[in-house]
C-alpha cells in the first residue's frame, strides 16, 4: 500500500516540478527584453528643443553625468556626499523633426537614453513662434515622458539655457523646477499645456524663461515673464512685472506675492497676499456676452513709509480701495491685451461659458474668434487687511513722533 | 455534475465584480468620453443591460435550479438546439477571452514592457491561469476574495493622492447637452454589463441560493459606483483630454506627486490590472472550459484545460493583427457579438421559458415552473 | 505486535549464527509463546536476545534464602536506588512461606507493577527502562516502574523566547511533556491517546486533543494517517509531520511546530490535535492556517492594541522578506521612472563601478547572506558571533568598498534579512527565504509583471493547499467574516466568545456571552 501511495506521489512531484520548472524555464531561456541596468541609462533630466536657421529641429538634452573619477573608490558608503555642479553633460542633434531628432540622439550617445526623468522641457523662442503642435505631439505620444514635466520656453536658444550649470541645485532642471514652485509665477505642466493647446479657447500660457549674466558669478537662469501661446505658436511675451493682472485672472495668483503702492511721492506701502482668489461669472444677456470678475484676497502690511497710521480703521478702508483699484487696473489692463492686442482667450473664457451656458455655446462656438474681443468684462474686486502687522503707523519717522 | 467544488454567494459577486471591472476602467472612459464629453460619469448609471441580463438569468435559475445556461437550453428548446448554442457559447467565450488576453498583452507591452514579445506576455498569464482553473471554481472564487481588498487598496492609493490635482469645474455644466449625450455614451458600456450573463454558468455551483439575488444586485451596483468614480476622476484630471489618451486612467496613476516621493505610480496601476486582468481571464476560461467539457460530454474537466489554454493563447494572436484593429473591431463587431450572446439569446430564452411556462399554466392550472422543472431531472 | 516478533526472529536468527547451542534451545521456544516455568530456559532465551548488549544487566539472588530470581533490567534506564530499597532489599530479608508472584507483589512498596507473560513483554518492559523480575517456577514475571533516565531540566525554549509569559518548555522525554500538557489543561477532557511507531525505535507518539472541542472526525482523520506508518525510525517529530501532512511536496508547513506548553494548550482549546512524539521537545499542531505561523504567544499575552500593531508589522516584514529584493531588482531595472529623480541619481553612482547586472547582484548577496546565516547557526556560540562579525564586516564596508555590490543592495538584503527573522516561526521564514530566489528571477525577467505573476502563482498553490481538510489561506479565502478578527487583529480575550471555525467541532461558546452582552458576535455569513 505504501508503495503505491509512492508511486502516485513521485508522479505528483513530477507534474508539481514541470508546474514551476516550465514558467521559469521559458522565461529564462527567452531572455530579459526589457531590463535595463541603471548605469546603462543616459539619465535625461531636461531636453530643449530649437529651431535652427535651415528650418530643422534641434533637440538638446542634458544628461546627469557620473563620471568613474568623481566616485570615491575606496570609501564607497560616503562617496555620494559631492553632488554638486558640474556633473551633467550636453548633446545636441538635428534633425527634421523631432521624432528624427530623437531617434538621432541614441547614435550619439554610448548609453540608453532614458526619458522617463526628463522633468524640464525647454521650447526656444524661434521654435515656439513657428509652433508648438508638432513636438507636443510627440511629447504626448510618448508612454515615458511624464505628464508633470515642466514646460517652458527661453526667450534666447533652449541650448544654452541648458548648457548652464546654476551653482546651487544640482542642474539646471532641478533649478528650474525649484524656482517654479517657489516663486510667485505659476509654472505649467506638459498636460496643462495640452489640455490649453487643444481646450476651447485654444490660448495657453507658458512661463519664459532667461538667463542672467552676472560679473561676479556664473550665469544662472530665472523665469523672466509669461508668453501667450495661440493656436499652437506663441505669439508674445509680457514681463513678470506686468503678470500680475493675467495671474489674478487665471486665478494662479499665489500667496506672498507682494503688491507695492505709492500713494505719496517716495512713500510706498507694501502688502504681502496671505490668499487670493478669483472667480469667473459669465451671464448672457440679448446677446451680450459678459463676465464677471469677482476676486478676493486677504493681504497684511508688510511695510509703510507713509504718513499713515494704519491702525486707525479709517486708514485701512483707505488701502483696501487704493488696492482694489490697483488690482482693477492690472486686470483691465490684462483684458485689453488678451481681446484687443492678443485676441488670445488665454483665461478660458470660453469653457466658463461652456459650462454655465452649454446650448448657447454648442450653437455659437464657431464665432468664439469674433466674440472674444467683445465680451464685457465687470470687476468686482474685494481686499481685506487681515493683519496690519505688529507696529500701526511708521514709529522711525521723524514727523510721526 | 463535472464540478464538484461550490463557492458562495458572494464569492460569485467578487468574481464578477473583478471581472468586469478592470477593462472597463482602462478602456471606458476613452470611448465614452467622446459620445458624453463632460457627462461620461454619469454613463456607468445607464446601465440597462446590466438590469436586463441579471433580472432575466435570475428568473431563469429561479425556474431551474442547479441547471447550467446549456442545460436550460437544452430543456426549452430540445436536445440538438441545446447542444448547437452550448457549442456556440463557449466558442464565444474562447473567442471573447482570446480578446481579453489580447487586450492584457497589448496594454503592458504597449505601456509598460515596450520590448517583450506579446507572446511571452499573453502566454505567461494563460499559464498562470489555467493553474487556477485546473483547481476549480472555488480556487477562483478564492483568489477573487483574495484580491478584492487588493484591488479596492490598491485603488484608493491611486485615488487619493491625485484629489488636489483634481479640478471640479472640468464636470460642468452637467448634462449641458440634455441627458442624451450620456445615454450615448453608456451604448459601449453594455457590453461590460452584458457580460454578468456569466453568472448563469456559475450558478449551479452557488451553494446558497437565498442570498444570490442581493449579491448580483450589489455586485452591479458596485461596478456601476466604481465606473462612476473613475471615469469621474479622470474627466476632473484631465478635462477635454479624457477622449485623446488610449488609457486615460493610467494617466491618472501617472500624474501622482506625494511630496516628490511618490511619483509615477503606474506601476500600481499595473498591479491592479494584472491582479483584475488574471481574476477576468480566470472566470471566461473557466466557463470556456466548463462549457466545452459539458458540450463534449466529459466527466472531467481537467483534461481540456491545458489544450484550451494553448488555443486561447493562439485566439489571442488570431483576433487582431495589431492593436487598433483590435479597438476598431472591439467597438464595431464585437459590441454586437456580445450584446447578442449575452443579452438577446439570454433574453430570448426567458421569452421562450416564460411561453411554455404560461402555456402550461393555462392547461394546468398549478404550479407550472415545477412540472418544467420535473421534467428536466 | 506483529512488528516486535519479527525484529525478536530476526534478532534470534542473528544469535542463531552465533551460538549452536542458543540454536537448539530457541527452537523449542517461541517468543510468542508464553514465559517458560523454568528459570534457566528464560534467562537464556532472553540473554540470546540481548546478546552483545553490555548495559543490559542480568541480577541473580535468591528470595528469601530459597528461591532463585532474576532482576533483568538497563544499566542507566532505572532507578538503582529505589530499586535497591524497594525490590532487592524487602525480597531477600522477606519471610513469606510461599514465594508465588501475587505474594512478591504484596511485598514490594510500589506502585506500577505490571504482570509480564511473554518474552515479547519482558523486552518491551526492559526496554523501556521498567526492570523485569522473573521468578523460579512461574511462568510470568513483574515488571516495575521504576525507570529513571538522565533528562534536561524544563527550560525556556531558546528558538521561542517570548518577553512575557510562561518560560517552560518541553523537553525530550514525552511523560514529562504530556504532564506539562495536563498541568496547563487539567479537565478530563484532555485525551492523550498513546501509539508506539518505529520498528527499531518503538517510539511513543502522544495524541492529544481536547474532547467535545476537537472535532472527532479530526481525529480519526490523524488516527487514520498515522496507523500506516512503516519506518524504521522515529528521531524527530518531522518524521512523522511529513509522513501524514496533506502536500508532501509543499513548501510550506501544514503542521506547527511548537516547544511551548501555552502554544500547544492554546491550540487544543481552539479545537487543533498535538502530537507529541516521544525524544523530541517540538510537538506538533494540527491544523494549521497560514496565519497560525505568523503568531506569536505573546500577540496574546500583550495588551491588544499593541498584540495588533505587532501583527501587522510582522504581516509587512512578512511580505518584505519575500518581495523585497525582488522589488528592487524590478524598479531598478525596469521601472527607473518610479524612482525620484535625486533618488535615481544617486542609486546610478552607486551602480557605476559594479561589474554585475542587479540580479546578478542580488542573488551574490542573498546567497551570501544565507551562507551567513548558516554558518552562525550552527557554529558554536563563541565562534559563531566571530563569523558573524567577519561576515558583516565583509558583506558591509568591504564589499562595497572591493566594488562588489552597491550600498542600497546590501542595505535591501540587510532589511530582507531582519524581516525574514522576524516571523516567530522558523520553518515559514526559511520557506520564504528560499521562495524569494525564484522570486528575484522573476522579477529580473519580467519586472513588476513578474512579481505579480509570482505572487499569483504562489497564491494558487496556497488556496489549494490543506491542512488535515482545513483550507490553508482560511479565514481570509474563502472568506469567514466571524473568524477575521483574530487574523487581522487580535481582539481583546473578551470579545473572543466562539471558536474558530476552521478546526472547531462545534460552535461552542469561549466564554460565558451573558458576561459580556458586547461581545462580538459577528455575522453569522459562515
Amino acid at each position: 500500500m505504501t508503495r503505491k501511495v509512492d508511486a502516485k506521489l513521485v508522479i505528483k512531484r513530477m507534474k508539481l516540478a514541470v508546474r514551476l520548472i516550465l514558467p521559469v524555464a521559458m522565461l529564462t531561456l527567452s531572455g530579459c527584453w526589457d531590463s535595463t541596468e541603471v548605469n546603462d541609462l543616459a539619465i535625461i533630466t531636461a531636453v530643449g528643443i530649437d529651431r535652427t536657421e535651415d528650418q530643422q529641429l534641434e533637440l538638446t538634452v542634458k544628461i546627469y553625468l557620473i563620471s568613474p573619477s568623481d566616485i570615491e573608490g575606496s570609501n564607497g558608503m560616503t562617496g555620494s556626499g559631492d553632488t554638486g555642479s558640474g556633473q551633467s553633460v550636453i548633446r545636441s542633434v538635428k534633425g527634421t523633426s523631432i521624432a528624427d531628432a530623437a531617434s538621432r540622439l541614441q547614435q550619439v550617445l554610448t548609453r540608453k537614453v532614458f526619458w522617463g526623468q526628463a522633468e524640464v522641457f525647454m521650447f526656444g523662442a524661434d521654435m515656439a513662434r513657428h509652433g508648438l503642435d508638432e513636438v507636443m505631439d510627440f511629447l504626448t505620444r510618448q508612454p515615458t515622458i511624464r505628464e508633470r514635466a515642466n514646460v517652458f520656453i527661453s526667450e534666447t536658444s533652449a541650448k544654452e539655457v541648458l548648457a548652464l550649470n546654476p551653482p546651487i541645485e544640482r542642474s539646471v532642471s532641478d533649478a528650474l523646477r525649484e524656482m517654479v514652485n517657489l516663486q510667485t509665477c505659476s509654472g505649467t505642466s506638459l498636460m496643462k499645456l495640452s489640455q490649453m493647446m487643444s481646450g476651447k479657447s485654444r490660448a495657453a500660457i507658458v512661463p519664459t524663461v532667461d538667463i542672467i549674466e552676472a560679473d561676479y558669478e556664473t550665469p544662472f537662469p530665472y523665469i523672466s515673464g509669461i508668453a501667450i501661446v495661440k493656436n499652437g505658436a506663441m505669439i508674445d511675451q509680457i514681463r513678470e512685472e506686468d503678470t500680475l493682472g493675467i495671474m489674478w485672472l487665471r486665478d494662479i495668483i499665489k500667496p506672498r506675492k507682494t503688491i507695492t503702492l505709492e500713494p505719496g511721492k517716495h512713500q510706498y506701502i507694501s502688502v504681502q497676499l496671505i490668499r487670493g482668489h478669483t472667480s469667473l461669472i459669465p451671464s448672457i444677456e440679448d446677446d451680450r456676452w459678459k463676465i464677471t470678475v469677482r476676486s478676493e484676497s486677504l493681504v497684511k502690511i508688510i511695510e509703510n513709509t507713509t504718513d499713515r497710521d494704519y491702525s486707525i480703521p479709517d486708514h485701512l478702508d483707505q488701502l483696501e480701495a487704493e488696492l482694489a483699484d490697483h488690482i482693477n487696473r492690472n486686470i483691465n489692463q490684462a483684458i485689453d491685451l488678451a481681446q484687443q492686442k492678443w485676441k488670445a482667450d488665454i483665461y478660458q473664457f470660453a469653457d466658463v461659458f461652456h459650462r454655465a451656458y452649454p446650448k448657447i455655446w454648442a450653437r455659437q462656438k464657431d464665432r468664439w474668434e469674433e466674440l472674444f474681443p467683445k465680451v464685457e468684462v465687470k470687476l468686482e474686486t474685494n481686499v481685506i487687511i487681515r493683519r496690519p502687522g505688529m507696529t500701526g503707523k511708521n514709529i522711525f519717522k521723524p514727523g510721526q513722533r | 455534475m463535472i464540478e464538484k467544488g461550490k463557492i458562495s454567494s458572494y464569492q460569485l459577486g467578487k468574481m464578477m465584480y473583478l471581472a468586469i471591472i478592470p477593462t472597463a476602467i482602462l478602456t471606458s472612459p476613452g470611448i465614452t468620453f467622446q459620445y458624453a464629453r463632460q457627462d461620461l460619469w454619469i454613463s456607468p448609471l445607464w446601465a440597462f443591460t446590466g438590469v436586463i441580463v441579471v433580472l432575466v438569468i435570475l428568473r431563469l435559475h429561479h425556474w431551474f435550479p442547479g441547471q447550467s445556461f446549456t442545460h436550460i437550453w437544452e430543456r426549452v428548446a430540445g436536445r440538438t438546439v441545446g447542444r448547437t448554442i452550448g457549442a456556440i457559447y463557449w466558442i464565444f467565450y474562447l473567442y471573447v477571452n482570446g480578446i481579453i488576453v489580447r487586450e492584457y498583452g497589448e496594454f503592458i507591452v504597449g505601456a509598460f514592457l515596450l520590448n517583450t514579445p506579446l507572446i511571452v506576455i499573453t502566454g505567461s498569464i494563460v499559464l498562470v491561469c489555467a493553474m487556477a482553473v485546473r483547481g476549480g471554481v472555488e480556487i477562483v472564487g478564492r483568489f477573487a476574495d483574495l484580491f478584492l481588498p487588493a484591488f479596492i487598496v490598491l485603488f484608493l492609493l491611486i485615488l487619493l493622492p491625485i484629489i488636489p490635482d483634481l479640478n471640479i469645474e472640468q464636470m460642468l455644466p452637467v448634462m449641458g447637452q440634455g441627458i442624451m449625450p450620456s445615454i450615448t455614451g453608456s451604448f459601449v458600456l453594455q457590453i461590460w454589463f452584458s457580460e454578468l450573463m456569466t453568472i448563469s454558468y456559475l450558478l449551479p455551483y452557488v451553494h446558497d441560493h437565498d442570498k444570490t439575488g442581493p449579491s448580483i444586485w450589489l455586485t452591479l451596483i458596485a461596478i456601476i459606483l466604481t465606473l462612476l468614480i473613475s471615469n469621474l476622476f479622470t474627466l476632473l484630471l484631465l478635462g477635454d483630454l479624457t477622449g485623446s489618451y488610449t488609457f486615460p486612467f493610467l494617466i491618472l496613476a501617472r500624474y501622482i506627486n506625494l511630496q516628490d516621493f511618490f511619483t509615477h505610480l503606474e506601476s500600481l496601476f499595473m498591479a491592479i490590472w494584472v491582479l483584475c486582468a488574471f481574476v477576468k481571464i480566470c472566470v471566461f476560461y473557466y466557463v470556456t472550459v466548463l462549457g466545452a467539457a459539458q458540450s463534449m460530454g466529459l466527466s472531467d474537466y481537467r483534461p481540456i484545460v491545458w489544450p484550451l489554454g494553448f488555443l486561447l493563447t493562439v485566439f489571442s494572436l488570431w483576433v487582431a493583427p495589431n492593436y487598433q484593429e483590435l479597438a476598431h473591431a472591439i467597438s464595431m463587431s464585437v459590441v454586437f457579438a456580445m450584446l447578442t450572446m449575452f443579452l438577446v439569446l439570454p433574453v430570448l430564452l426567458w421569452f421562450i421559458a416564460w411561453l411554455k411556462t404560461s402555456g402550461s399554466r393555462r392547461s394546468q392550472r398549478s404550479d407550472d415552473a415545477r412540472s418544467l422543472r420535473g421534467s428536466s431531472q | 505486535m506483529i512488528t516486535v516478533s519479527h525484529i525478536l526472529s530476526r534478532l534470534l536468527r542473528s544469535g542463531q549464527r552465533r551460538s549452536a547451542q542458543a540454536e537448539q534451545s530457541i527452537h523449542h521456544l517461541q517468543v510468542q509463546a508464553d514465559l517458560s516455568e523454568e528459570l534457566h530456559v528464560n534467562v537464556e532465551l532472553l540473554r540470546n536476545i540481548y546478546a552483545d548488549c553490555s548495559d543490559i544487566i542480568f541480577h541473580e539472588f535468591v528470595i528469601g534464602g530459597r528461591t532463585r530470581a532474576v532482576l533483568i533490567y538497563i544499566d542507566g534506564l532505572i532507578n538503582v536506588e529505589e530499586i535497591d530499597r524497594h525490590v532487592l532489599a524487602p525480597l531477600q530479608r522477606d519471610n513469606l512461606d510461599e514465594h508465588s508472584l501475587s505474594n512478591i507483589r504484596r511485598t514490594i512498596p510500589v506502585t506500577s507493577i505490571t504482570t509480564v507473560k511473554t518474552p515479547v513483554d519482558a523486552i518491551e518492559a526492559i526496554s523501556n527502562g521498567r526492570p523485569v523480575l522473573l521468578v523460579e517456577k512461574e511462568p510470568q514475571g513483574l515488571s516495575f516502574g521504576l525507570s529513571e533516565w538522565e533528562k534536561r531540566a524544563i527550560e525556556e525554549p531558546t528558538s521561542e523566547s517570548v518577553l512575557k509569559g510562561p518560560r517552560e518548555g518541553f523537553i525530550e522525554s514525552i511523560r514529562t511533556n504530556t504532564a506539562l500538557l495536563r498541568r496547563k489543561v487539567r479537565s478530563p477532557n484532555l485525551k492523550i491517546r498513546m501509539i508506539r511507531k518505529g520498528n527499531y525505535t518503538r517510539t511513543s507518539i502522544a495524541i492529544a486533543y481536547i474532547d467535545g472541542i476537537a472535532s472527532p472526525a479530526l481525529v480519526e482523520e490523524v488516527m487514520r494517517r498515522l496507523q500506516p506508518i512503516e519506518i524504521d525510525g522515529i528521531l524527530e517529530s518531522t518524521y512523522i509531520e511529513e509522513l501524514i501532512e496533506d502536500n508532501p511536496f509543499s513548501l510550506f508547513p501544514q503542521m506547527l511546530a511548537t516547544e511551548r506548553p501555552d502554544v500547544a494548550a492554546a491550540y487544543l482549546l481552539e479545537g487543533c490535535v498535538v502530537l507529541l512524539v516521544d525524544g523530541s521537545p517540538s510537538v506538533r499542531i494540527a491544523p494549521i492556517t497560514m496565519y497560525s505561523l505568523l503568531q506569536s504567544p505573546e500577540d496574546y499575552y500583550e495588551r491588544y492594541f499593541i498584540g495588533s500593531a505587532i501583527r501587522w508589522l510582522r504581516y509587512l516584514f512578512f511580505a518584505i522578506s519575500l518581495l523585497g529584493p525582488s522589488l528592487y531588482v524590478a524598479i531598478l531595472t525596469f521601472h527607473q521612472e518610479m524612482i525620484p529623480t535625486p533618488l535615481l541619481l544617486t542609486m546610478a553612482r552607486s551602480r557605476e563601478q559594479i561589474p554585475f547586472p542587479a540580479l546578478i547582484e542580488a542573488l551574490l548577496m542573498e546567497t551570501m547572506f544565507e551562507a551567513l546565516r548558516e554558518a552562525g547557526a550552527r557554529l558554536p556560540k563563541q565562534i559563531g558571533s566571530a563569523v558573524s562579525i567577519v561576515g558583516a564586516l565583509v558583506i558591509g564596508q568591504a564589499a562595497i568598498s572591493a566594488g562588489i555590490v552597491s550600498s542600497p543592495m546590501v542595505m535591501v538584503v540587510a532589511i530582507t534579512g531582519i524581516a525574514s527573522f522576524m516571523s516567530p516561526r522558523f520553518n515559514i521564514g526559511i520557506t520564504v527565504r528560499l521562495l524569494r530566489f525564484p522570486m528575484m528571477f522573476l522579477a529580473g525577467f519580467l519586472g513588476f509583471l513578474g512579481v505579480i505573476l509570482g505572487i499569483i502563482i504562489i497564491l494558487n498553490h496556497l488556496l489549494t493547499l490543506r491542512s488535515f481538510g482545513v483550507p490553508y489561506l482560511s479565514p481570509l479565502a474563502p472568506m469567514r467574516n466571524r473568524d477575521l478578527k483574530d487574523v487581522l487583529i487580535r481582539v481583546p480575550t473578551r470579545m473572543k466568545a466562539e471558536y474558530p471555525h476552521a478546526p472547531a467541532d462545534r460552535n461552542h461558546e469561549r466564554q460565558s456571552s451573558d458576561l459580556w452582552s458586547d461581545s462580538g458576535n459577528g455575522d453569522d455569513s459562515t
